[in-house]
């Protein structure tokens, strides 16, 4: 029968202390730490804050989550589905005669934070850049609950994409992942 | 990882369900933010360096917390959820900058580091400078490491928790960060 015994055991005659290898682990991470400490002096960062900046900090989170308004049921609420159309616009358009695919890499829902897109149609739509009269297009968009057929997707060239939202959306990046 | 009297009144598993019962969320919330403001907000600071930046990922990440507690499933210890959430927060916010810029990460950092010296919230002498120009020549994940161990001496079974990682990996991993910044700051 097989064991796991080392084909280099006690051929050689050599002996080793008890349980060396069971701390030999423990051993070498002790060095690695001895050696660590001596290396580097302590030094702190040189960062500082702003006087009085955690003294009014728990205020200014507690408020945001007061106004920032529920992601969860956004999607499923009637006013939120034309924040999903103004989004759905979006790539709608470029699904349309915009883009020429170059090449067949597929773009998925991998690539776009859809929590990042849907903060900014609602930022968008609170300071007036985008106007929701895009309802045409809602009925593009909610099919069997979905947002979009990932597959609409495998048609559309990547750089296209980023291309066309980097040029019509005041900040692509917040968008883009 | 040490707690404060607040929580400490509950078991972690307690806490967390006042976090998600709607009636104590809010007092729950409070205490949250109250304990772990300062930690999050230097966890993140030695990431993005800035200190507006950090005020802006430090709030989202705590929105971020808020909205998600529902789906904290308890598999981690909540700090290590937590800091998971910082870490992401500030190296998507490092990411989406240097895009906005049309630059590299790597243009990113040495142009956040240039900008050190002249930041009214940088306080730091000429071999602080350094030492942060040496941080950031390190891989992504030598320096996470290295910032969590050197500048907030976390322990290493936390960061662990945190990076989901070896702590076995982790101490090789800060042992070799320190040897380059050792290097770095012998030969700068």
């Amino acid at each position: 029968m097989k064991t796991n015994r080392s084909k280099y055991s006690e051929n050689s005659g050599f002996k080793i202390p008890q349980d060396y290898f069971e701390e030999f682990e423990e051993r070498m991470m002790r060095r690695l730490e001895e050696k660590e400490a001596v290396k580097l002096p302590a030094m702190k960062s040189g960062f500082s804050v702003p006087n009085g900046y955690f003294e009014t900090l728990d205020e200014k989170i507690i408020q945001r989550t007061k106004d920032a308004p529920p992601r969860i049921i956004s999607l499923f609420k009637k006013e939120y589905l034309f924040y999903a159309a103004a989004v759905a616009a979006i790539f709608i358009l470029m699904l349309g005669n915009f883009f020429q695919t170059e090449s067949d890499q597929p773009l998925g829902w991998d690539d776009i934070e859809i929590s990042a897109m849907e903060n900014y149609i609602d930022e968008g739509y609170e300071m007036g850049f985008i106007e929701l009269n895009t309802s045409d297009y809602s009925n593009l968009i909610l099919k069997d609950g979905k947002l979009i057929d990932d597959s609409d997707f495998y048609s559309v060239n990547s750089d296209a994409v980023f291309d066309y939202i980097d040029e019509n959306i005041e900040d692509p990046t917040y968008i883009l992942e | 990882m040490s707690t404060n009297h607040q929580i400490l009144q509950y078991s972690e598993d307690q806490f967390i369900e006042r976090l998600k019962d709607s009636s104590s969320a809010e007092e729950a919330f409070r205490d949250l933010v109250a304990l772990y403001k300062e930690r999050l907000y230097w966890h993140i600071r030695n990431i993005v360096k800035d200190h507006d930046d950090t005020d802006d990922v430090l709030q989202n990440t705590f929105l971020k917390i808020f909205r998600n507690i529902d789906q904290f499933k308890g598999d981690s210890k909540l700090y290590s959820w937590m800091y998971r959430i910082a870490t992401n927060e500030s190296i998507t916010f490092l990411n989406k900058k240097a895009k906005r810029l049309k630059i590299t990460s790597e243009e990113l950092q040495n142009q956040i580091i240039d900008n050190l010296e002249s930041d009214v919230y940088f306080e730091g002498n000429e071999i602080q400078v350094k030492l942060q120009k040496a941080i950031a020549r390190l891989p992504d994940k030598q320096q996470q490491v290295f910032n969590m161990k050197y500048f907030q001496e976390l322990k290493y079974r936390e960061m662990a928790e945190i990076l989901n990682t070896s702590e076995g990996a982790l101490k090789a991993s800060y042992h070799h960060a320190a040897k380059k910044i050792e290097e770095y700051l012998k030969t700068n």
